[in-house]
């Protein structure tokens, strides 16, 4: 049996993938149908191996994770079968990796901006590679609803003027109480009623 | 057991003929909308090109050419007619940016990300030098700046601000959209990010 290997190198992240063609689909003998094992170094982090299963749930999560990115939005994602999770930490991103082994912590990867950038290109050449024919789980890059949009990007700037005018409100009505008010008026209103009384 | 190794060696910029191809990219926005602000996103992300790389605006023209986009897109006139569907330039059209212009404006500036993402990369990594990369932000930032001056509307309060302002979290965003922009799924993220679904 043929047994394929290929590497995608970017950066900070490299990604190995080890399988086999799929014959009864028709695949070449350099194209890989069927994945038997994967890993991927990220620097600085631990190795990171699995099955198809573990690579389509991390493709998932970065990939939507990506997505929402470049829309201005930092929104945590689950994968479908729970064991990946992304989620925006400080100005930084952190990935959550469960093992489906018993007694295994969660792995925890905390990855700067161009970390996550490197991983996410890994995933889009291996995901646009014509030489492996799997068909991946994952949604495809379709634009947000307006009001999805409204709600998660504009979200933070409507509660900044909201509390910016409450301020300004506060400030300026708190101002306005120190100025002394016209007597002029009062003293004119006093003559009317005391002329009026003299009738 | 035959064992055979292929190491895919994909390198930057070879991987065009990607963008044509891929499936992602053929799939329709019929029921989709421009945002009000794809015009305005796709100007300021030429803009930044143009600060990356010296010279952009005709590299910009190559690889029109190169990656087969009409004569409108390597003629400066035509380019800068598109260019002026941003209503925060000095000069801008009332014409609204076109479905067509909007495709082929993000495939251009998604293999141009592809070529600047060293680049990108090294400004928004944390893990270069401090001093270095600051250095680096103020280089970018002041001469986005002067072109942002140089091209847009100062009268704005938008740009004013923009100007003024010293945490350059807008120039962050943009070169983050052109990072994830980059790439062989850059083109369809991008194009998503710049549409409403109806």
């Amino acid at each position: 049996m043929l047994n394929i290997s290929r590497r995608y190198d970017q950066n900070s992240s490299s990604l190995e993938l080890e399988g086999m063609p799929d014959v009864s689909s028709g695949d070449s003998n350099e194209t890989i149908g069927i994945i038997s094992s994967w890993t991927l170094k990220i620097i600085g982090f631990p190795l990171l191996e699995g099955k198809k299963e573990h690579l389509e749930n991390l493709m998932q999560v970065i990939v939507n994770y990506s997505r929402s990115y470049i829309s201005g939005i930092k929104k945590s994602y689950t994968s479908t079968e729970k064991i990946v999770s992304l989620l925006p930490f400080e100005s930084k991103h952190k990935l959550l990796l469960k093992s489906t082994q018993k007694n295994v912590k969660p792995l925890e990867i905390i990855l700067d901006d161009s970390e996550l950038f490197d991983l996410t290109r890994c995933l889009d050449i291996l995901r646009y590679d014509q030489q492996v024919n799997i068909k991946w789980n994952i949604d495809i890059d379709k634009p947000y609803p307006k009001r999805y949009i409204t709600k998660n990007v504009y979200r933070q700037n409507n509660l900044f003027s909201f509390i910016y005018a409450l301020t300004s409100f506060a400030i300026v009505g708190t101002l306005l109480t120190f100025i002394p008010i016209s007597n002029v008026e009062l003293l004119n209103t006093d003559k009317i009623e005391s002329t009026s009384s003299e009738n | 057991m035959i064992s055979t190794n292929l190491v895919s060696s994909i390198r930057l910029g070879v991987n065009e003929n990607l963008y044509s191809e891929n499936a992602y990219a053929n799939k329709t926005y019929s029921n989709c909308q421009i945002a009000k602000d794809a015009a305005k996103k796709l100007d300021f992300l030429i803009l930044v090109i143009e600060t990356l790389q010296i010279n952009a605006t005709d590299a910009l023209f190559l690889r029109a050419k190169n990656i087969g986009l009409p004569f409108e897109y390597s003629s400066r006139v035509e380019f800068w007619k598109i260019r002026c569907t941003n209503p925060l330039r000095k000069a801008h059209t009332f014409v609204p940016i076109t479905n067509n212009q909007v495709d082929a404006l993000v495939k251009l500036i998604s293999t141009m990300a592809e070529s600047l993402y060293p680049l990108i990369r090294q400004l928004l990594s944390s893990k270069e030098p401090e001093g270095l990369n600051d250095e680096r932000w103020v280089l970018f930032s002041t001469r986005l700046k002067s072109l942002i001056k140089d091209r847009m509307n100062l009268k704005r309060c938008y740009i004013s601000t923009l100007v003024n302002d010293k945490s350059n979290a807008f120039f962050r965003e943009l070169l983050v959209i052109l990072a994830l922009a980059s790439g062989p799924g850059g083109y369809s993220r991008l194009k998503a990010s710049l549409y409403y679904q109806n």
